[in-house]
């Protein structure tokens, strides 16, 4: 129904905003601690049901979402976060999905 | 006779803003309103406040102080008759009951006709001329009932 | 407890460290040196008699009765205004003085009203007390002269009254508006016998006077009296509260007749507000007994259908039974909760405990969400702990103050007449405000420097001072070196030097002269201990966070955190926002700020609840509302919040609402939000039950019951009811033994018990084993995250911009009178001060539009449009206008946006484009309101009981 792809496409578009705002803030960061920072953040923030979204949106290759987010979601993580600090459990290290 | 112009809350302004940035400009800056404009309205209380950074009840405060700042205009002449202790121990304050009761007023009031405004005042420093007053700034000494009477018809004619 | 009569020294209490020793009447006593002879001699047990000292007001010696003899000294001064001396020896009482002062008296009584016996001060009046006291038999002037006994009444207050015949001119009420309040409303017109107190020659309602209630604590008779004193008679007995309503957190007796509030007297032992108060807490207390009270829990299946009034158990049994079936059609995580800011902490731990251990999901969230949740994400990034680092009593040693953002003397009144003290005794000023607020120019209050900056444009600003701070060599390097990260700062120091950030490149995005922000900077890098403090105007923004993080980041760098004087200072809104914020409110986070992936503390819970949790974070206001206009979430248990007027997109909201199946309210109102509820549960307020409240110190003081709750039960006690229905056994007989299962669970609150709290008044979190008294000042010696951390601040125009459609920017805020959603106040006399939002517009902007004052407007974002009076203003600056939220009605909120902040989605409520024209319709959002406020609501008549 067209209802529901609507829905789906502006819950998307909500998703890729909050997770581009994100990749302004960690942007002034380098590569490896940017991604972290977003990943982090997600991880700490967002339901499983919302990362698992975001995910597929950039497995998907999204055009709406920064590259940052992109690379959030999909590669791996060797650093911490440069907001560590709100990282209290396993896993705010753990790899996306 | 002084002569004062109409009040004008613009003009007033631009005198309150001539005295901004003195140190206690509120004085001078009442009194220069009363020299010109013959009393203070209260449109320019608000004005003052915000020109010294004070609030409207202070302003209210430190006119009220003063009788001598009026808050309307005064009769054509101004007669301020000397309450003090020197003369009061020559009849001043026989001869101000008579004068009050001649010119039908109370302290501060003005004359029905407009032409008298009595005030106190205590001391002007003439004591060896006492009773004393002041007829609009000019000092009159060694008063009696005759003086006031022709004071009085002077101011009306 | 009876009444409780707090020790007035008569003249402040001195604090220093060096001491003096006099003898009184033959007895030594020592005293700090500053202390005046008549408190030394109330310290000694003598009360030397008085009229015109009160120890909340500095000497004044104009009545004359406290005369004593020194030794050595010639005459009889006045003992108020001696400071006493190392080897005085003083005289309190020989047939001198006590005829001097039987003279006095005299004098005072020969002018006044005889009417003891039916006066409204009989039996707590000064006077009387005093002319007892010195054994006042007749009065030889007669009582046939010149009089005031005929003055007026000033009724125009609506809450106390004004009568002259009774006054002595003691000026108390004149000085406790200048010292205590600051805003110099009264003052004593004409001289001798004709002086009069009057507020600027208009009566009390028309004048410069903000009803905070100072002069009439202050004044010694019957001249200045609660209207309520004078209707009820004098309390009886009275128990120490909080208030309830921003987070200043004041101190209160609740003086009682029974269980009738007669007045609300401001605890001189209050160490959030130090026996002040505001026109709110003071007087705005009735609400709580209003005829809108609801009392009774209601149901119904559909909004449309009328409210049915239902026993507390059918109400229980109706949700629990709907929040059972929705999780078992539409999934665990298809239900949730909102806690309140308003109730206490037990009751809002309880609300997550339920929601965790008996909903089984993470859905929790609060209104911390929409106001400071930004502080607490930049404070915990930068310094460790996301809360405010002082107590308010650090603003007396402050050299320079820096408020960003938020509008004290409004917001947060009795903070704000401390700082104000502080401002006159010299402190500098610099304000960050598009507004021109009260700090900058106010009576006696001059802002050094106010940087008038465009909406959205905070982070240039932070970067610009930054910029000055480290290009112009003022960063405190020893202080940087001992207690940051080095590397941290380096990248960031590097990061602000750049030129782009500098004043002069900013100057158009910020709007304010470079002369005059470079200038800013330096002066609080600079002038001595700089102490910052904001408000939403910095949370309330796109980039709220990474503001809150910029402003750290310069304390840090001038060394202006770990002391009294300085610090970040966020002037937290509600009167427990943050403790529902410690009370783990959040969706991602535990009491104590501990992560739901944290397993030690998640198996703590489990083990203590008896469940399993949700290892992960859950959903927060906003994302609850896109998943009920998506269809996936459907329940929620909202507790003291009415998140249909306070939140934004007020069409996103009511949708999200309207697509829920089963919203349950617990209020004390009928709100906004019940509208589009299925369960109505009574709430109670402040005054109806025990517990505790945080202020924005982190300040833990208790709330203690003086009334039976209207609706039977305590809010804590109605949640147990739901847990209970629901599977998750709760127990508690008294909330002391919630908040011993929050000590007992949680590191930061270890030490806290309602004993702890009889014992101390109140305690500032941490308060454990390693600070047993709790802690005034935060990061002393070492920040809490360990080295401090210096983040990049880089700035991003917000997206919401003004443009050709919409081409001013809306800024919202609060004022004195009505509070929040108004819910409280509006039904209470603060209307007469405040009876409708209306739109303050700058006059360039208004005649460009042909709008006149007093005109209807039609307001209009890319959310929605409404029609709102507007208000010429100077205060304004051109292409910046500005609203209120307290009343429903208005709907200004239809207006705000869906931008967040990126870290917490705290709502961009501080920048909405807007448009401006004249019009002589209410919009259709307001047509609708109208049509549902009657539709929605209403009650079924009530049927004879059954049984």
């Amino acid at each position: 129904m067209s209802d529901h792809g609507d829905l789906v496409a502006k819950k998307a578009a909500k998703l890729a905003m909050m997770a581009n705002q994100m990749a302004q803030f960690f942007g002034s960061y380098p590569h490896d601690q940017a991604i972290a920072g977003i990943s982090g953040h997600i991880v700490k923030f967002w339901t499983p049901k919302m990362h698992a979204l975001l995910i597929a949106q950039a497995e998907r290759g999204d055009p709406a979402l920064h590259p940052l987010v992109v690379d959030a979601m999909l590669m791996p993580k060797h650093v911490e976060s440069p907001t560590k600090n709100h990282a209290t459990g396993d896993l705010a290290h753990a790899d996306a999905g | 006779m002084p002569s004062y112009d109409a009040w004008n809350t613009g003009e007033a302004t631009q005198i309150v803003a001539s005295f901004a940035g003195r140190d206690g400009a509120a004085l001078p800056m009442l009194h220069a309103l009363q020299e010109r404009f013959g009393f203070i309205d209260k449109a320019i209380v608000p004005v003052m406040a915000e020109a010294l950074n004070l609030s409207r009840a202070e302003i209210h405060g430190t006119i009220t102080f003063y009788h001598d700042f009026r808050d309307h205009l005064p009769g054509r002449h101004t007669v301020k008759l000397c309450r003090a202790e020197a003369c009061q121990s020559r009849g001043a304050v026989a001869l101000h009951r008579q004068m009050m009761e001649k010119l039908g007023v109370d302290w501060h009031g003005t004359t029905v006709d407009g032409a008298i405004t009595l005030q106190p005042v205590f001391c002007l420093g003439l004591c060896a001329n006492a009773p004393a007053a002041l007829v609009d700034d000019e000092p009159v000494g060694n008063l009696d009932s005759s003086a006031i009477d022709a004071m009085i018809a002077e101011a009306r004619a | 407890m009876p009444l409780i009569q707090e020790l007035d020294t008569g003249t402040p209490i001195r604090v220093s460290d060096e001491t003096v020793t006099l003898t009184i009447d033959g007895n030594q006593v020592t005293v700090p040196k500053g202390t005046s002879v008549m408190a030394a001699s109330v310290t000694m047990g003598t009360k030397i008699p008085r009229l015109c000292a009160t120890d909340s007001l500095e000497a004044y010696g104009s009545c004359r009765l406290c005369l004593v003899e020194i030794e050595g000294r010639r005459g009889t001064p006045a003992s108020c205004t001696t400071p006493a001396d190392n080897g005085m020896v003083v005289h309190t009482q020989n047939e001198r003085l006590a005829k001097l002062r039987k003279g006095v008296m005299e004098l005072y009584i020969s002018d006044h009203p005889l009417d003891c016996l039916t006066c409204s001060a009989n039996g707590d009046c000064e006077l009387q007390d005093t002319a007892g006291q010195v054994g006042l038999r007749d009065v030889r002037y007669g009582y046939d002269g010149e009089k005031h006994k005929q003055a007026p009444i000033d009724d125009s207050n609506p809450y106390f009254s004004f009568e002259s015949s009774k006054c002595i001119v003691c000026s108390r009420c004149v000085r406790a508006c200048e010292e205590v309040q600051g805003t110099f409303a009264l003052t004593i017109e004409g001289r001798g016998f004709q002086s009069k107190v009057s507020p600027s020659g208009t009566d009390f309602f028309g004048s410069e006077c903000v009803s905070c209630g100072a002069c009439v604590q202050a004044c010694p008779t019957a001249t200045l009296n609660e209207k309520m004193v004078i209707q009820m008679g004098h309390p009886e007995h009275a128990v120490v509260t909080t208030c309830a309503y921003c987070g200043v957190g004041c101190s209160f007796k609740a003086e009682m007749q029974g269980d009738k509030v007669v007045r609300m007297v401001p605890s001189k032992d209050g160490k959030a507000n130090d026996g002040h108060s505001c026109v709110k807490g003071r007087f705005a207390w009735n609400y709580a007994t209003h005829k809108d009270r609801m009392t009774k829990p209601m149901i119904r299946a559909a909004i449309t259908d009328e409210w049915r009034e239902v026993s507390w158990d059918e109400a229980i049994a109706y949700a629990a039974s709907e929040f059972k079936r929705l999780q078992a059609k539409y999934g665990t995580d298809s239900i949730g909760g909102i806690t309140s800011s308003r109730c206490t902490n037990e009751e809002t731990y309880l609300v997550q405990k339920l929601i965790r251990g008996a909903f089984g999901n993470n859905n929790v969230d609060t209104c911390a969400r929409v106001c400071h949740s930004p502080t607490g994400y930049g404070l915990g990034a930068t310094l460790g702990t996301s809360a405010g680092t002082q107590e308010f009593a650090s603003v007396e040693e402050a050299d320079v103050i820096l408020v960003i953002g938020a509008n004290p003397t409004d917001g947060h009144p009795v903070f704000a007449s401390r700082m104000k003290k502080r401002l006159r005794e010299g402190a500098r000023l610099i304000v960050a405000d598009p507004r021109k607020i009260d700090l900058v120019k106010s009576p006696h209050i001059r802002a050094d420097y106010h940087l008038p900056l465009k909406p959205g444009s905070n982070v240039a600003l932070i970067n610009a001072f930054a910029h000055v701070i480290v290009t112009e060599g003022l960063v405190n390097e020893a202080y940087v070196r001992e207690r940051c990260d080095l590397n941290d700062f380096e990248a960031w120091a590097r990061f602000v030097a750049d030129v782009r950030h500098s004043p002069e490149q900013q100057e158009g995005v910020i709007g304010a002269p470079a002369a005059d922000v470079r200038a800013a900077a330096r002066l609080y890098a600079t002038g001595g201990k700089g102490a910052i403090f904001y408000g939403l105007g910095v949370t309330e923004h796109s980039q709220g966070s990474t503001m809150v993080m910029g402003m750290a980041n310069i304390a840090m760098a001038t060394g202006n955190i770990g002391g009294i004087g300085m610090g970040v200072n966020p002037l937290r809104g509600q009167n427990n926002v943050q403790g529902s914020c410690d009370m783990g409110s959040f969706p991602h986070e535990y009491p104590g700020y501990r992560h739901v992936s944290d397993d030690a503390t998640r198996e703590m819970y489990e083990a203590l609840w008896g469940v399993s949790l949700q290892r992960t974070p859950g959903l927060r206001i906003p994302n609850m509302l896109d998943e009920a206009v998506e269809g996936t979430f459907k329940g929620l248990y909202v507790q003291g919040e009415d998140i249909a007027q306070s939140d934004p997109d007020t069409h996103h909201v009511t949708s999200g609402l309207r697509a829920m199946e089963c919203v349950v309210v617990q209020d004390i109102f009928l709100n906004e939000t019940a509208k589009y509820a299925h369960v109505f549960l009574p709430g109670s307020s402040f005054l109806e039950k025990d517990g505790t409240f945080t202020n924005a110190e982190r300040r833990i003081s208790r709330v203690r019951k003086v009334m039976a709750p209207l609706g039977i039960y305590a809010d804590w006690e109605a949640t147990m009811l739901l847990s209970n229905a629901l599977g998750l056994p709760m127990t508690y007989t008294h909330p002391s033994q919630i908040m011993d299962e929050i000590a007992a669970t949680t590191p930061s609150f270890k030490g806290v018990s309602y004993e702890t709290l009889e014992r101390l008044g109140s305690v500032q979190w941490p308060c454990n084993d390693d600070a047993p008294e709790g802690t005034p000042t935060m990061h002393v010696g070492h920040f809490v995250i360990g080295k401090g951390k210096f983040m990049i601040t880089e700035f991003q125009a917000t997206e919401e911009r003004a443009g050709p459609r919409f081409p001013l920017i809306l800024t919202t805020g609060r004022i004195l009178s009505q509070y929040n959603v108004g819910a409280q106040t509006r039904r209470t006399s603060n209307s007469m001060w405040h009876e409708e939002d209306v739109l303050e517009i700058h006059p360039f902007d208004a005649e460009l539009r042909g709008v006149k004052d007093g005109d209807l407007v039609a307001l209009e974002s890319r959310s929605g449009d409404i029609a709102i009076k507007a208000r010429i203003s100077e205060r304004m600056q051109p292409g910046v206008v500005y609203t209120t939220f307290h009343h429903a009605k208005t709907g200004a909120n239809v207006i705000t946006t869906d931008y967040t902040d990126w870290a917490t989605n705290c709502p961009e409520y501080k920048v909405t484009a807007v448009q401006v024209r004249k019009t002589n319709r209410m919009s259709d959002w307001q047509a609708r309101f109208f049509e549902e406020d009657v539709a929605l609501t209403r009650v079924a008549p009530k049927m004879e009981a059954a049984e």
